[in-house]
């Protein structure tokens, strides 16, 4: 690890070789573990927690690998796989795991570091039994030794490793205990040096055999695997995860070898107990209990309350709403302060550049952009800071094990809780969230109803509306009711998309309730800086670009005869007033006109004339059409846009004289435009309209392709606006609020 | 494809004499059909042993690996605020698993 073990002269020839050698090249070693095994600490630990995050071909769960620099110049990369509990897959996702251990789409690894928790040994033993019957060169990691001393378990890792078949090496990751002795065995498992005798496969039954080999051979046609012994394992594994499943690329041979290995007699499940048989035979042999241990754990004693009906719900709720308030109104000053240095940068840029198409570009479009995504940072730290928290700490597992059934009553993921909650905050860290849940379905139909939950971005609209139209006494019942709406449709958008478009049979739970731990201020910063990082790379830049776009049909095309208009008022200005305060206040007062003395002439002002025919059954005229297209760029735009086409600019939800303008606004006959029923309309289509381009952005990330946020546009964008089609038709006929 | 499994001491591939340690002495029947015990109705508390598994394949199968296997003691040791649902603790680790899972896997008392 240390640069100067490379340079170690008995070494040279090698490490010359390893220091120059590009990084494609370097022999890599998989770290492969049950969840909450510590295999992300141990990661950390070893590689200095410089991940490169990356993607798996054609699927969206992060590839995180590092640098590893062995004493004696051997250079390796690591690479922290997925947890799973076996190898066996039923989905893409799940196939992850396996097919970088069995070398599907990339060649073998050199090594496999299997992760085994050793307070719960025989379960992550099937894990490491399974590698070593591939036979790569395994190493076992020991982790979470200080817990088993503590509940008294005493593991002879010896006699384990003997009797296993790969090197057991007690560690403590935290503390870094037993590190070193892991990557001498690394180190030896790549050159195929370990000491070890060789340990005598499964043996199973003539009758699983012979079918067994009848799978190997349409493996070796498959993919002519290296050895024997990995020809053995895929066949194993093909038994095993093939036939109900949804992986992708299993070629059809394999599938009727498969079907026809199982039909009669499947000697699947036999595999599976003589691995388990082998497992606690090395566990009787290996491990001791000592006298006194114990006998209610922590855990158990802390679930006795966190799952306890009355305590555990209370306690839940405070939980959540600190996660809420924290999301809400935490964030709220770091996001001020990035709108502020936004704001001042733009002002600051706009000092620099000579008017024209350039500055307007830079200060409104890209700045603007820029902005548009920082602003997301604070909640998306926040989150995943709580997330971190929640998940490391295994309270996360029990908010899942407390909710499944209530969330199952429409087909959600009990997981699906926590980002649902964090809708009400922002969508865009919601979807993001989602990634908890394991299932890919469930993961898909939660990230489809969470941007029905009411975001804040949403609020100054119905502030507005409701200010506008409403009587004070009734605001605060609207206010509610649309709160209401949005999770009425959340679940309901659930539980029809469930037996629909994402119709299948419920997944399975089957839920590890893993001890409680204290999460790990290193890891929660790490995992909190590769979502935001993420969150920057992937969905930033197409939200930049689209708040450009957007900015564009705003202000494109211009009229020149305004321009110059404004361009002769801003250097009579200059002229005129020699305090400088007062001329900045005079100059943006000027852009502020100009801006909505242009907006007639703009793409946007056009679409929301060509609009207006589909609209007005909703009772929106063109104007609010440019509002709701301005709206794409982040929701509360749309107070300013609104603000912008009835010669307000720099209005907010607040703001009295734009109230008045709204309601004075009238259609060309002279009907009022905003009354409180065009007003409900138009707050119903905001709690149901897919109006935000950045969750779109981020739903395309998380999905891996334009499929899924297209099917999300339009189906909240219909149901939008049959909802409030339906609402302003059926009271204009019953004459309800129209005056 | 709708493939069960029943998996309990009288699978035929373990009738040689090597493997019969792996049967145990229960009926034969897919003990869930003929309306015995499952693991879905054991009481808090209570400690049973899986006799087999039963139940559609990729289930059946996840189920085992994850250490549910005939022989295996179970306890109950909660259930859920809900109803479900339910925790189990077995091979020294705690697992949620609802209760139409749980259906799937006779028991009998410890």
């Amino acid at each position: 690890m240390s640069p100067a073990g490379r340079q170690a002269p008995e070494k040279s020839g090698a490490s010359a070789a390893v220091v120059t050698a590009p990084r494609a090249e370097r022999p890599s070693v998989l770290l492969a573990g049950n969840p909450n095994s510590g295999k992300t600490t141990l990661f950390n630990a070893l590689t200095g927690a410089r991940a490169k995050v990356g993607n798996y071909p054609g699927i969206t769960v992060d590839r995180r690998s590092a640098k590893l620099d062995l004493e004696g110049g051997l250079g390796l990369e690591v690479v922290d796989l997925p947890g799973t509990y076996s190898l066996s897959a039923r989905s893409a996702e799940e196939e992850v795991a396996a097919a970088a251990v069995l070398g599907l789409h990339e060649p073998v690894p050199a090594a496999v570091v299997v992760v085994v928790d050793a307070s719960a040994l025989r379960r992550g033993l099937y894990l490491a039994q399974q590698v070593v019957e591939t036979g790569l060169p395994t190493v076992v990691a020991l982790s979470m030794m200080d817990e088993a001393r503590s509940a008294g378990i005493v593991i002879d890792a010896e006699e384990l490793g003997r009797r296993l078949g790969a090197p057991c090496i007690p560690i403590v990751a935290p503390r870094r205990e037993g590190l070193d002795a892991l990557r001498a065995a690394i180190g030896d498992a790549v050159a195929k040096d370990a000491d070890l005798p060789d340990v005598a496969d499964i043996d199973l039954p003539e009758a699983a055999t012979e079918k067994l080999e009848a799978i190997e051979a349409v493996v070796e046609d498959w993919l002519a695997p290296e050895t024997l012994a990995l020809r053995r394992a895929w066949a194993r594994w093909a038994l095993l995860s093939v036939g109900g499943d949804e992986l992708p690329d299993i070629p059809e041979a394999v599938r009727v070898a498969v079907d026809e290995a199982t039909r009669e007699d499947d000697p699947g499940p036999l595999l599976i107990a003589l691995r388990y048989e082998r497992i606690d035979a090395f566990v009787d042999a290996a491990v001791t209990i000592e006298e006194g241990a114990p006998e209610v754990s922590i855990t158990e004693r802390v679930d006795r309350v966190i799952l306890h009906p009355i305590l555990g719900f209370a306690l839940f709720a405070v939980v959540m709403a600190l996660l809420f308030q924290g999301l809400f109104a935490w964030s709220d000053p770091a996001i001020g302060l990035v709108e502020d240095a936004i704001a001042a940068l733009q002002n600051l840029v706009a000092g620099l550049m000579p008017e024209g198409p350039v500055k307007r570009l830079v200060v409104h479009g890209v700045i603007a952009g820029v902005g548009n995504v920082l602003v997301f940072v604070p909640q998306i730290a926040l989150l995943f800071l709580f997330i971190g928290i929640l998940e490391d700490s295994g309270y996360l597992a029990r908010v899942a094990f407390v909710l499944d059934r209530l969330m199952g009553g429409v087909g959600l993921h009990g997981k699906a809780f926590v980002p649902m909650l964090s809708g009400f905050a922002c969508a865009i860290p919601a979807v993001m969230a989602t990634r908890t849940i394991e299932s890919r379905r469930d993961r898909i139909l939660t990230m489809m109803v969470v941007p029905l939950t009411s975001c804040s971005a949403r609020l100054p609209v119905y502030v507005l509306i409701i200010a506008a139209v409403f009587s004070p006494d009734q605001g605060g019942f609207v206010l509610f009711a649309m709160y209401f709406l949005s999770v009425i449709a959340a679940l309901g958008a659930a539980f029809v998309l469930r037996r629909t478009v994402l119709k299948g049979k419920k997944p399975p739970l089957v839920l590890e309730l893993p001890p409680y731990r204290m999460p790990m201020g290193k890891n929660l910063a790490l995992n909190t800086w590769e979502r935001v990082r993420s969150f920057l790379v992937d969905a930033g830049t197409v939200i930049l670009a689209l708040t450009i776009v957007v900015w564009g049909l705003s202000s494109y095309p211009r009229d020149e005869g305004v321009a110059a208009e404004y361009a002769a008022l801003r250097a009579e200005a200059s002229q005129v007033i020699v305090e400088s305060g007062a001329l900045d206040d005079r100059l943006s007062e000027l852009e502020g006109q100009e801006t909505s003395a242009q907006l007639p002439y703009s793409f946007a002002a056009t679409l929301g004339h060509a609009i207006e025919p589909v609209i007005e059954p909703l009772g929106f005229d063109w104007r609010i059409g440019v509002g709701i297209i301005g709206a794409f760029a982040a929701r509360e735009v749309f107070v300013s846009t609104v603000g912008i086409v009835f010669g307000l600019a720099h209005a907010d939800e607040e703001s009295a004289p734009l109230r008045e303008s709204l309601v004075a606004a009238t259609w060309p006959d002279g009907r009022p435009l905003f009354t409180p029923l065009s007003g409900l309309s138009l707050m119903i289509f905001f709690v149901l309209a897919s109006q935000c381009m950045s969750t779109l952005a981020v739903v395309k990330k998380e999905t891996g392709g334009y499929r899924w946020p297209t099917f999300l546009f339009v189906y909240m964008t219909v149901l939008a606006y049959v909802v409030s089609f339906l609402v302003f038709q059926v009271g204009t006929a019953m004459g309800w609020g129209t005056g | 494809m709708k493939v069960k499994v029943h998996f309990n001491k009288t699978s035929a591939l373990a009738s040689d004499e090597e493997f019969e340690h792996l049967n145990a002495p229960v009926s034969n029947a897919p003990a869930t059909s003929s309306g015995a015990r499952t693991l879905a109705d054991v009481k808090v508390g209570a400690v049973a042993v899986i006799t087999g598994v039963e139940g559609e394949r990729p289930l059946a199968i996840r189920l085992m690996e994850m250490g549910l296997l005939p022989g295996t003691r179970v306890e109950v040791v909660r259930i859920a605020p809900l109803g479900d649902p339910m925790e189990l603790r077995l091979r020294g680790f705690h697992l949620s698993i609802r209760r139409d899972e749980a259906r799937g896997l006779a028991v009998e008392p410890e």
